[in-house]
């Protein structure tokens, strides 16, 4: 996997990374480092870059100009087979409506050529309690449902890094507990979008607060004392 | 390999949907039957004789019906973002334009094989001729590989309902007059030989805009 | 219209675009000349033949428009900068006004020599589809959401446009050999005199310099509606 002679290349590294939507900056030259195994949260109002950020480096958008690394590889050549190594949720499920939990899964899992898929759902569903939504239509299924199938469909190919954006809007307590649950189960980079700070705390060891693309504050968790964390947050949020 | 094997898992996936939601074959089956009756409207009775009418008035309907198709097979991919969930696979974007052309190309196909019968008994045709068996997978194949592309395209404008046929019909004519040409040599009664200039003309164009649109798609589908 | 083109610095300034337009337009005023006085009168055709030397250069100018468009296209969707999307945006602009003076010309010149205004030959029928294809074009850029994306989705179009050429030529002509009767005699394959030939090439050099006249000054003035637009926005 590595390149340059680079024995441990970060999970991910941007340089200069930007994107445009027209006139917008929506991510304004980024340059960031996340090592491997790393839990990380992006933090900051609507409109600061979060969901921007997820995409680029899900590759679902290309930068407008700048660079972005996975694993020591370069996107703008690499990028099919860097998206084997990723597991991403978004705002909606990419999920099926017509079709069900399981069929969405199986789909998937043929898509990333998971080995034995079946057992492999299976396997995950007892952990995210989905067992028994395995076979009713997504379109039935609730909001906190779809949220979890979701989170199985991104991690059915046991990438090694997890990119969520906002996983936890619209999630009533439970529901979030057992998604964290399970993240936290998971050795694997998570890079997590959220404008709830405490609901992040809970998982991630450090955080990035974006502000009209740009960082604002990058910091380990534990270093941060909680007050001044909650005044810098306020203050974004108004911002 | 697992590139084909990601192809197969779209179109499947495809299938399936089809088969639950039955949105597309049943659907573009009825306006197609619709099509044929009211068509026989468009011209006084007994003006044209039927051999002559029949090949303009089948391939155009299968144009509109394509155009229906392929919209509804590409808009699909809206719900939820599923789009984006094909993006995200670990495969170029020319997979997703090779599988949801093959799907357009099925159902259309299917629509076509419900249809010619119909057609053949509206139109008192005597035989439906055996060339179309080579005709009509090779000329809506052309019609769904440039339909697909340009159903990618226009779904992210405004007025996409519009901006299909706009740029579609006129991107197509080659492909309806090499269908409509050998179809209507077929029904003449002329052999193979005949028909096989338009053939080649139709491949030309398949393999033209697969080319063409498998180097291009990434830039149509992405934001 | 030379006066928009300096505007840009503040002063008016005597620019080689200036210069270029002065030097067409004089060449414009020759070529006039050349084609409905200079030049005799066609032996069969009489004075309406005198639209040749306007028709052919025309449409040659069409055809290398959307060439343009799709070099043009191809190059933007490789650096994806805005610069070749205006090129492109441009020609095809041009390449739209050029076919639309080709095919009333072609239909002018076709009435009173083979009776008819409109013939479904292949070269007419493919330059007509041409024109249906890039107006097309031309409206993907003005139903689109996002400036950027749009740029991107006519460049494909740029690019299956010109492609489709030759195999629109090829079929409508296999097409037109079976149905329409050879009724054209004369026209362009008969003889040029030497001031025929003369007249032709100048009237062609004409329209080229023409066309890259107005299509540098195009790609300005979409710079400028670029510019007016981001300013508007902020």
């Amino acid at each position: 996997m590595s390149v340059n002679g680079n024995e441990h290349p970060p999970a991910v590294r941007t340089r200069r990374l930007t994107r445009n939507y027209g006139r917008v900056k929506a991510i304004a030259g980024l340059d960031l480092a996340i090592e491997s195994g790393e839990r990380v949260l992006l933090v900051g109002p609507n409109g600061s870059g979060k969901t921007t950020l997820i995409k680029l480096l899900a590759t679902l958008i290309k930068p407008t100009s700048g660079d972005l690394f996975v694993h020591g590889r370069d996107a703008s050549r690499h990028d099919a087979s860097i998206r084997a190594a990723l597991g991403v949720v978004l705002h909606e499920p990419l999920l099926y409506g017509r079709l069900t939990a399981a069929e969405n899964l199986r789909f998937y899992a043929r898509m990333f050529s998971v080995p034995s898929p079946d057992a492999r759902i299976q396997t995950l569903a007892e952990q995210l309690e989905l067992t028994d939504l395995l076979k009713t239509r997504v379109d039935s299924l609730s909001h906190g449902q779809r949220k979890r199938v979701a989170l199985l469909r991104a991690v059915l190919h046991d990438p090694g890094i997890l990119l969520l954006d906002e996983p936890d809007s619209g999630l009533d307590k439970t529901a979030l507990d057992l998604l964290f649950d399970f993240c936290k189960s998971q050795p694997r980079t998570i890079v997590m979008s959220t404008h709830n700070l405490d609901n992040g705390l809970a998982i991630a060891d450090r955080a990035i607060f974006l502000k009209r693309g740009r960082v604002t504050m990058d910091s380990g968790i534990e270093t941060l004392d909680r007050e001044a964390l909650d005044y810098r947050y306020q203050a974004l949020a108004v911002g | 390999m697992t590139y084909w094997l990601a192809i197969a898992a779209i179109v499947k996936k495809d299938l399936l949907l089809e088969v639950r939601g039955k949105e597309v074959v049943l659907a573009v089956s009825f306006f197609v039957l619709l099509m044929v009756f009211t068509f026989n409207f468009a011209f006084r009775p007994g003006s044209i004789p039927n051999e002559i009418m029949t090949p303009g008035v089948l391939w155009f309907t299968f144009l509109f019906a394509g155009m229906l198709s392929f919209q509804r097979v590409v808009n699909s991919e809206q719900e939820n973002g599923c789009l984006d969930g094909l993006m995200l696979c670990p495969y170029g974007r020319d997979v997703i334009f090779i599988a949801k052309t093959i799907s357009s190309f099925v159902f259309v196909m299917v629509v076509e094989a419900i249809a010619i019968p119909i057609f053949a008994v509206v139109f008192n045709l005597s035989a439906i001729p055996i060339q179309l068996i080579l005709i009509v997978p090779v000329a809506t194949l052309g019609i769904a590989v440039i339909g697909t592309f340009l159903s990618a395209l226009s779904m992210n404008t405004r007025l996409r309902e519009v901006m299909l046929p706009v740029l579609m019909i006129p991107l197509v004519v080659p492909a309806v007059i090499g269908a409509v040409e050998s179809t209507g040599d077929a029904f003449d009664g002329a052999g193979w030989a005949a028909v096989q200039p338009w053939i080649y003309v139709l491949i030309i164009f398949d393999i033209v805009f697969l080319v063409v649109g498998f180097l291009t798609f990434e830039h149509v589908l992405e934001e | 219209m030379a006066g928009t083109l300096s505007a840009r610095s503040g002063k008016r300034r005597f620019g080689w675009m200036d210069a270029l337009f002065a030097v067409t337009t004089v060449l414009m005023v020759v070529n006039f000349y050349l084609i409905f006085l200079w030049v005799p009168k066609e032996a069969v055709q009489g004075n309406v033949q005198r639209i040749f030397y306007l028709h052919l250069p025309v449409a040659w100018i069409a055809y290398l428009a959307f060439f343009l468009v799709f070099i043009f296209s191809v190059l933007h969707l490789r650096k994806r900068s805005g610069r070749w999307d205006r090129w492109a945006y441009s020609s095809a602009e041009l390449g739209v006004v050029f076919t639309s003076v080709t095919i009333v010309s072609g239909i002018i010149w076709a009435k009173p020599i083979f009776g008819v205004w409109w013939t479904w030959d292949a070269r007419l029928t493919t330059t007509a589809l041409l024109w249906l294809i890039y107006v097309g074009y031309l409206m993907v850029g003005a139903y689109s959401e996002s400036p950027e994306k749009s740029s991107r989705l006519r460049a494909a179009v740029g690019i299956l446009g010109f492609v489709v050429v030759p195999i629109n030529y090829l079929s409508v002509y296999l097409w037109d050999t079976v149905h329409v009767e050879p009724i054209i005699g004369g026209g362009e394959e008969s003889f040029l005199s030497s001031e025929m030939y003369t007249t032709l090439m100048f009237s062609l050099f004409t329209f080229t310099l023409l066309f890259f006249v107005l299509l540098k000054v195009r790609v300005m003035l979409r710079s400028s509606e670029e510019t007016i637009t981001r300013i508007a926005s902020d």
